[in-house]
């Protein structure tokens, strides 16, 4: 009867088996990775917006301070954008025909809304509140980046479940003062930990934080 | 057809591993086969309509939130029992009676177990999250709740598969070189020729293998206990009236396997039939199965009869009313059904005759398998269309899909078992042989 | 795509949400696209990315104090038979999402109703007319003004002559202000009042015997002994909310032992009043009035001859005189709206006997507004069928479906050459008429109106109308060919009773959402006529007919209401349709179960209806409710039967000598309770005496570690002595967490989503059975075995004590609903909420998720709530105060049987309730330590079952 294996057929069958369990275990590995890239999170994707707003020159040049615009940090769930006239407060003054800034003007003029494409987007199912954040001393900065240092608005974080429940099981690391929040530049506060230590928690003690409460699940999912 | 003798192995040979290459009845094999792919299709069908809108298809409701889905999901896994209890136990007690059954046995487990495995996912409300079921690491940090019998379940079903399908490959290993040896066509040769991993029975071969197959059904026997009592907690660990007990595991258990007894006893009744086995599957095997359902048979009933007794002796007034409710309510025909289809034939196998006839041993195993599952029907739905609260109480009768999955799940069980039958060796011959060759396996008249 | 009155977000609006597309008209499409804005970018039309909240679209001019995404109150009213139910009304950047009982209202108190809780989807309805039609094409209301300025002119020459104004009940000063504008311009017009459950035999009655109309007022909170015959005191209606509020503060005065509370009642058919009662009577309509006379003649009122009473009838009148002859000046005796004005006057004269009058009855000048001839609908339609109306103008009222049966309106309505009609819908009577003028929802109009007291309510818009409707008061205008703005109209009323100080006054009034101090001043009335002689009623053995109005649709106006339809009735717990109670008696006579098709016949009419047998319902009464059988253009409401068909003119709610057989067939009727027994189960507990407690079980031992309550730690007491069964507070819940309808089928099929349910008891006898109510929300158990349950954790503990369900890991199981013992768990079966039309997406509240298909939902305790009040007073740096977390339900109950706080705060009402000796878990043997408690009934027994009598 001829052979129909060769004597290397056991070693090749091996092979092939081997090979299965490798390319699954190497998909699933990839697979991971794609779902936690900025692919996915968007991290640091720019958006087409209808007038290319530049964080850099009014945050980080001009140094208008964050509550300018976005007025209800403090008060309430959502930060808020601006309305028109706000930015028209200046702009009927200053670049008064600049091109790119058109669409403002045609807003005022027409009444309509700017329709702006979100950057910083919450999941969905997720209640976040800001203004209980900012009473807290949480910096604009953790969540938001270095905005002043952006020409054009990006996501700085993943706003992924686990990226929230690293601040909300260990708050005090990340709390400063409530004074402070719209600061965009700690670089010397983390250099120099001496100068603030356990100011993290003594927060916490003073409006009694429980980091184990903070992780109930309707916190945020209601 | 001549008795085998220890002079001709051959005959074993030819009866067992020349099926695969040249099949007796192709013809009816099949119809058969077209048969189960229809009933294949109409399961896919229900799934797919499932899915597509909501479980609303279903005839579930506030109260009764599971229905034959999960009544069949712990059938299947009850049926899936018999086969790695038969051999498992029987080869490590080193009798060989077995081993005309087993191979078949296996398969059948095999196969129920993934018809089992299936209802719980398209049970589920949002069927596509299936895997947040599963431990792994993950974006929300959250992992499953250890607490729930569901969680287990999972781990349960897993392992059961892997284990019992380990098993029957290691087991058929051997069988397949050897019709792959016999085998003429070309792609015949390579199909077993892979299958059966370079087989050569050389003694080394023989040595691991004899290992590897010990040592499977070592881990193969605690599992068959432990698999349907974890099963049995998605019932007891429930706080309601007519669940929350603790007969429930064992009584799970024995129940499984008697199902799966019945149902082997009628495959094999079949399987000897059409493929002319007479003389492998002898009335000895017959013989034994009957013994076998006779068993957990009467073990079964003293867990029906036990939970009767716990709940009038421990007088809870909400125990008392699901009672009263299985025996006089609205779906007391599961109840009387399940009593009377499991229990009442089973007692003609106090007689050797009944045992030993295929047909009776096959009507019996019949009504066994309806009667086990109206029992699970019976626990399931009778329990929690009425519980505490008079104002929740409701109904619940299955719709047309939830049928069709059903009758479609019979085919995605008969479809594989068909291919096995046609395509493997039925029956482990190389241990009928070492049967003969030992002289336990007797001469025909 | 820009969001702003562009034809290409018209045509995409008109394609794919056609409920708008009639509102894209002229005028409204800027204010439907102002109120729309945000809901529409949430609902993602074409062109945007993916992501629902991809665009973001900020105010060009931010409104003065509006924040987006932070709750505004406004106070306002809706209104019930013209009488205000005074509101506080939740909007988010404009839009409402949830309507309040105002607290601060000096009647009301906040109490509310169903009506008042359901009046926000009202709003939203898409089957609303949305834009004027003429001759049932669309129209311009620019052809309208024109028509009816040409009309105008005509009537002028003629005085008025043939035009005729219909409207529903009037208590607004400004309407009934505008009314006597019209009339004076227009002598010989004619104004009639068509409101089909208005209580006009009590105004007759006070006629009767003061010599002038006067409206009744129930101060049930000094009445220690209440005698009602037939008399629906805590019912469905406007008088709900208020009358439930007072009987409340008596019974809590009584449960800590400060005087009686003692309800004694006879009706032919339960009602909530006598469900509560503690010795109810059995008995006829007219064994009713006969058991008015029979008290009457007790106390000497008149000397007409005895009527024959039953045994039981003559043992329980010995109860209730002795127990006036105690309580005399702090007893009340009420008879039903239903019975002839003879009767209600004997009701009256018992009163003045028993030292009633400004003790517990106290009378004030009637609130709504009367035409000269109060009664005078049936001689407009005779009118109209002589052919002496050319101009008939409906105001808000349906005199097609819901005038009495012997009118023949549609007949005469062809009769009259101009028929106008406004209201909120396109119904039998717009079907009917030449214009059909959609009309003002009461939450986006100016107006004002009277709550039962008197007190003004003015109605301020919440949002700008999305539809291209009117108000009443331009409307009103209109027909006399002006064009008035409804705000000018409103202002110009109280300039006139202002004068100076008008601005103030008016800014307060919006404010508070009432008039302070416009209340009727109590009158002190004198009987000028005694001698008043009950008719002789028609002495028939045979059946009598019991009308009344449908607790869940009152007259009909609420038949698209999906909220109502699907509110399961209080006592039987149908849905989605009206049912005709017949007694078990009558039923076991004639073997009918509940479903079988019955035909009800009298005279030439009949009707068609379900079965339902009723325990406690008098043997030969048939019961049956109206506000059923619409026909709508849309098609909805079309379930059940229209009971107006059997009423007539003098007999309104009692007919005699009507027919019932079975037709053969049987129909699924959609209930969320079939079974009522407690079949020996103690779910509702019942204590004999206030102080008394109720029998508590051995704590039972438990395999779970015992869980540390950490503060707060949220729970809720239910007083059962308190609660009236009356769905406030499911329809409360519904409106808050965004709970879909499910409709008929699904409700039939077990499927129904409430989280919560009022459990309804009856238990044998089935002639007089014990009644009991009993609200189950989540129990939010300490040892909850759903959580154990889950294979995924999606429903857990939280350290403040919730049992939280978490929509976005739930994967549908339903194993959490399996191990729950009291079934509170709620399944979406199918996708419920994907195919709402835009309006629905509008009214959403977007503190509560909106959940998808296959995943579990429950009670939560309102958790929204919970974490709002929790940020405010982190913010603060404070612990939450108690009462600053109200759930959806407290809010609404009219009795405030529902209580909810930390239950480790000693000084909480919470934690106060549960130290009650009432104090019991319900289910306690599944030893689930639940946090939601109950509070056992009080059922003293009368001195003649204690055998002192």
């Amino acid at each position: 009867m001829p052979q129909i294996f060769t004597a290397s057929a056991d070693t090749r069958l091996r092979a092939v088996l081997f090979g299965i369990v490798f390319a699954v275990i190497v998909g699933m590995l990839f697979l991971g990775d794609i779902l936690s890239s900025t692919y996915s999170t968007r991290v640091g994707w720019v958006r087409d917006q209808p007038v290319p707003f530049s964080h850099k020159h009014h945050v980080g040049e001009l140094g208008i301070d964050c509550r300018y615009c976005h007025a209800g940090v403090e008060i309430g769930a959502e930060a808020t954008l601006p309305a028109t006239h706000v930015c028209m407060t200046c702009h009927s003054q200053i670049w008064t025909n600049a091109a790119m800034l058109a669409p403002v003007r045609e807003s005022l003029a027409q009444n309509k809304p700017l329709l702006w494409h979100r950057v910083a987007r919450l999941p969905d199912y997720v209640y976040f509140n800001h203004s209980i954040h900012v009473a807290r001393g949480v910096p604009c900065v953790t969540c938001h980046g270095r905005i002043d240092e952006m020409p054009l608005t990006v996501q700085a974080q993943t706003f992924q479940m686990q990226w929230c429940l690293d601040c909300h099981r260990n708050p005090a690391p990340r709390l400063r003062p409530a004074d402070q929040v719209t600061r965009m530049d700690w670089s010397d506060w983390d250099h120099h930990p001496e100068r603030h230590d356990g100011f993290g928690e003594a927060v916490m003690q003073a409006h009694h934080i429980d980091s184990t409460k903070l992780i109930d699940c309707d916190v945020c999912h209601r | 057809m001549s008795a085998p003798s220890p002079e001709n192995y051959a005959v074993v040979t030819r009866e067992v591993d020349t099926i695969p290459i040249a099949y007796p009845h192709p013809v009816i094999w099949a119809i058969c086969f077209g048969a189960a792919l229809v009933l294949f299709t109409l399961f896919l069908i229900g799934v797919g309509a499932t899915f597509r809108y909501g479980i609303g298809m279903w005839g579930n409701d506030i109260p009764v939130g599971w229905g034959i889905a999960i009544s069949n999901y712990i059938w299947f896994l009850g049926i899936g029992h018999a086969g790695t209890l038969i051999s498992a136990l029987l080869l490590l007690t080193g009798t060989s009676r077995r081993n005309a059954l087993s191979r078949f046995a296996e398969a059948m487990t095999l196969f129920a177990v993934i018809c089992a495995g299936l209802y719980p996912l398209i049970h589920l409300g949002r069927p596509w999250l299936f895997y947040w079921m599963a431990p792994y690491p993950n974006s929300m940090t959250i992992e499953p709740q250890f607490r729930s019998p569901l969680a287990w379940d999972f781990f349960a079903v897993l392992t059961y598969l892997t284990v019992s399908a380990l098993f029957w490959y290691i087991g058929i290993i051997p069988d397949l070189a050897a019709v792959r040896d016999r085998a003429r066509k070309r792609w015949q040769q390579v199909f077993y020729g892979l299958l059966s991993l370079g087989w050569r029975g050389s003694a080394r071969h023989w040595a691991r293998w004899d290992e590897a197959y010990r040592l499977t059904a070592v881990i193969a026997i605690p599992l068959v206990v432990s698999v349907h009592s974890e099963i049995s907690l998605l019932f007891a660990a429930g706080p309601i009236p007519g669940w929350t007990s603790t007969v429930f595991p064992p009584y799970f258990v024995l129940g499984a396997a008697f199902s799966g007894f019945a149902v082997v006893s009628m495959i094999s009744v079949i399987l000897r039939h059409a493929l002319k086995l007479g003389d492998l599957v002898t009335e000895r095997h017959l013989d034994l199965l009957g013994k076998l359902l006779l068993a957990t048979g009467l073990m079964t009933a003293y867990g029906y009869w036990s939970e009767v007794f716990d709940t009038l002796y421990g007088g809870d007034s909400q125990e008392l009313a699901t009672l009263h409710d299985r025996i006089a309510g609205e779906y007391a025909w599961s109840y009387w059904g399940a009593l009377i289809a499991n229990f009442v034939p089973l007692q003609l196998l106090w007689w050797k005759r009944f045992r030993v006839n295929p047909w009776s041993l096959f009507l019996i195993g019949l009504a066994v398998a309806i009667g086990m599952w109206l029992e699970r029907y019976m626990l399931l739905v009778v329990t929690l269309y009425r519980d505490y609260l008079v104002s929740s109480w409701g109904h619940y009768h299955p719709s047309v899909w939830e049928w069709m999955i059903f009758v479609g799940m019979i085919g995605v069980f008969l479809a594989p078992f068909l291919l096995f039958v046609r395509f493997l060796p039925v029956i482990s011959a190389f241990e009928v042989k070492a049967a003969i060759f030992k002289g336990e396996e007797p001469r025909h008249a | 795509m820009s969001v702003t009155g562009s034809d290409e977000l018209a045509r995409i609006l008109a394609a794919e949400h056609p409920a708008l597309a009639p509102a894209l008209d002229g005028v409204a499409r800027r204010s439907l696209l102002k109120a729309m804005a945000a809901s529409l970018a949430l609902a993602g039309l074409p062109g945007c990315d993916w992501r629902p909240d991809d665009d973001a679209m900020p105010y060009v001019n931010t409104p003065e104090n509006v924040q987006p995404g932070r709750a505004k109150w406004y106070a306002s009213a809706v209104t019930l038979n013209g009488i205000a139910q005074p509101i506080l009304g939740k909007t988010y950047t404009g839009r409402p999402v949830k309507l309040e009982g105002n607290p601060d209202h000096p009647l009301t108190r906040g109490a509310g109703d169903v009506f008042l809780q359901a009046a926000l989807l009202g709003l939203y309805d898409p089957e609303r007319s949305q834009a004027p039609r003429h001759l049932g094409r669309p129209a311009s209301w620019a052809a309208f003004d024109a028509a009816m300025q040409a009309n105008a002119r005509a009537l002028d020459q003629v005085q008025g002559e043939g035009f005729r104004l219909l409207t529903g009940a009037v208590t607004s000063p400004t309407l009934a202000r505008q009314i006597g504008d019209l009339t004076r311009r227009w002598p010989k017009a004619r104004w009639h009042v068509l409101e089909p459950t208005r209580e006009d035999q009590r105004i007759a009655a006070a006629q009767l015997i003061f010599g002038k109309s006067l409206d009744l007022h129930f101060q049930l909170d000094q009445a220690e002994t209440i005698v009602s015959f037939d008399d629906d005191l805590l019912g469905p209606g406007p008088r709900q909310g208020v009358q439930a509020r007072l009987w409340a503060e008596r019974r809590r005065a009584f449960q800590a032992g400060q005087g009686g509370s003692r309800l004694l009642v006879a009706e032919p058919t339960p009602s909530l009043t006598g469900i509560r009662a503690d010795r109810r009577l059995v008995a006829s309509p007219r064994a009713v009035a006969d058991l008015v006379q029979a008290l009457a003649l007790s106390l000497g009122i008149h000397d007409a001859p005895a009527p024959t009473l039953s045994a039981t009838a003559q043992e329980w009148l010995g109860a209730v005189s002795r127990e006036l002859s105690e309580k005399r000046g702090r007893s009340l005796v009420s008879v039903g709206p239903w019975y002839p004005p003879e009767v209600q006057a004997l009701g009256l004269l018992i009163n003045e006997k028993i030292g009633a009058f400004s003790k517990t009855l106290r009378l004030i000048a009637p609130i709504q507004a009367l035409p000269p001839d109060d009664r005078s609908f049936a001689a407009l339609v005779a009118d109209m069928e002589a052919g002496r109306v050319n101009t008939l103008a409906v105001l808000d009222a349906n005199p097609v479906y819901a005038a009495p049966a012997d009118l023949v309106v549609r007949a005469a309505m062809d009769k009259v050459p101009l028929r106008l009609h406004a209201g909120l819908y396109h119904d039998e009577t717009a079907a009917l008429c030449h214009w059909n003028l959609p009309l003002e929802h009461d939450l986006e109009t100016w107006s004002d109106a009277r709550a039962l007291d008197g007190t003004v309510s003015l109605l301020q818009p919440l949002v700008r109308p999305f539809y291209s409707v009117r108000s009443r008061h331009t409307l009103l205008g209109n027909f006399a060919g002006g064009s008035p703005e409804a705000r000018t109209v409103v202002q110009d009323t109280w300039r006139q009773t202002w004068g100076s100080d008008f601005d103030a006054r008016w800014r307060d009034a919006l404010y508070s959402g009432f008039i302070a101090g416009s209340a009727e001043p109590f009158v002190t009335p004198t009987v000028t006529n005694r001698t008043v002689i009950a008719p002789p009623r028609p002495l028939s053995q045979a059946l009598t007919l019991a009308i009344r109005p449908d607790p869940t649709l009152w007259d009909g106006r609420f038949a698209t209401n999906a909220w109502l339809q699907e509110l399961p009735k209080p006592i039987t717990k149908v849905t989605w349709e009206n049912v005709i109670a017949v007694s078990p008696a009558l039923a076991e006579a004639n073997g009918w179960k509940n479903g079988d098709q019955l035909r009800l016949s009298l005279e030439q009419r009949a009707i068609q209806g379900t079965a339902w047998i009723v325990p406690g319902q008098e043997r030969d009464t048939v019961a049956v409710t109206c506000g059923y059988g619409r026909d709508l253009e849309s098609g909805a409401g079309q379930g059940g039967y229209n009971a107006f068909a059997l009423t007539a003119t003098q007999e309104p709610w009692h007919r005699s000598g009507i027919a019932l057989q079975a037709i053969g067939d049987s129909e699924t009727v959609a209930t969320t309770e079939p079974v009522h027994a407690m079949d020996g189960f103690d779910f509702v507990r019942r204590v004999a005496a206030p102080g008394a407690s109720v029998a508590k079980e051995s704590k039972a031992e438990s395999f779970y570690p015992e869980r540390k309550p950490d503060s707060p730690a949220w729970g809720m007491s239910i007083d059962l002595d308190l609660c009236i069964g009356c769905n406030a507070c499911v329809t409360a819940c519904d409106a808050e967490n965004n709970v879909p309808m499910v409709g008929k089928d699904l409700v039939a099929h077990g499927r129904s989503m409430h989280w919560l349910r009022v459990d309804h008891y009856a238990e044998d006898p089935d002639e007089e059975p014990s009644f009991a109510f009993q609200p189950v929300p989540c129990m939010h158990c300490e040892q909850a075995p759903c959580e154990m349950g889950c294979p995924v954790n999606a429903t857990v503990h939280s350290s403040d004590g919730l049992n939280l369900q978490v929509y976005n890991r739930c994967i549908g199981t339903r194993t959490c609903s399996a191990y729950c013992p009291y079934k509170v768990r709620r399944f979406n079966w199918f996708d419920f909420t994907g195919n709402d039309p835009e309006p629905i997406r509008a009214m959403r509240n977007p503190d509560v998720t909106v959940r998808q298909r296959g995943v579990m939902e429950k009670c939560t305790y309102c958790v929204q709530r919970i974490r709002a009040a929790r940020i405010t007073a982190d913010i603060e740096t404070r612990d939450v105060r108690d009462g600053e977390v109200v759930t959806a339900c407290q809010q609404a109950c009219p009795t405030q049987a529902i209580v909810f706080g930390n239950i480790l705060d000693p000084q909480a009402a919470v934690t106060q309730r549960k130290a009650n000796a009432r104090d019991y878990a319900l289910l306690e043997e599944a030893n689930t330590k639940p946090r939601t408690t109950y509070l056992a009934r009080i059922e003293p027994l009368d001195p003649v079952e204690r055998g002192e009598g």
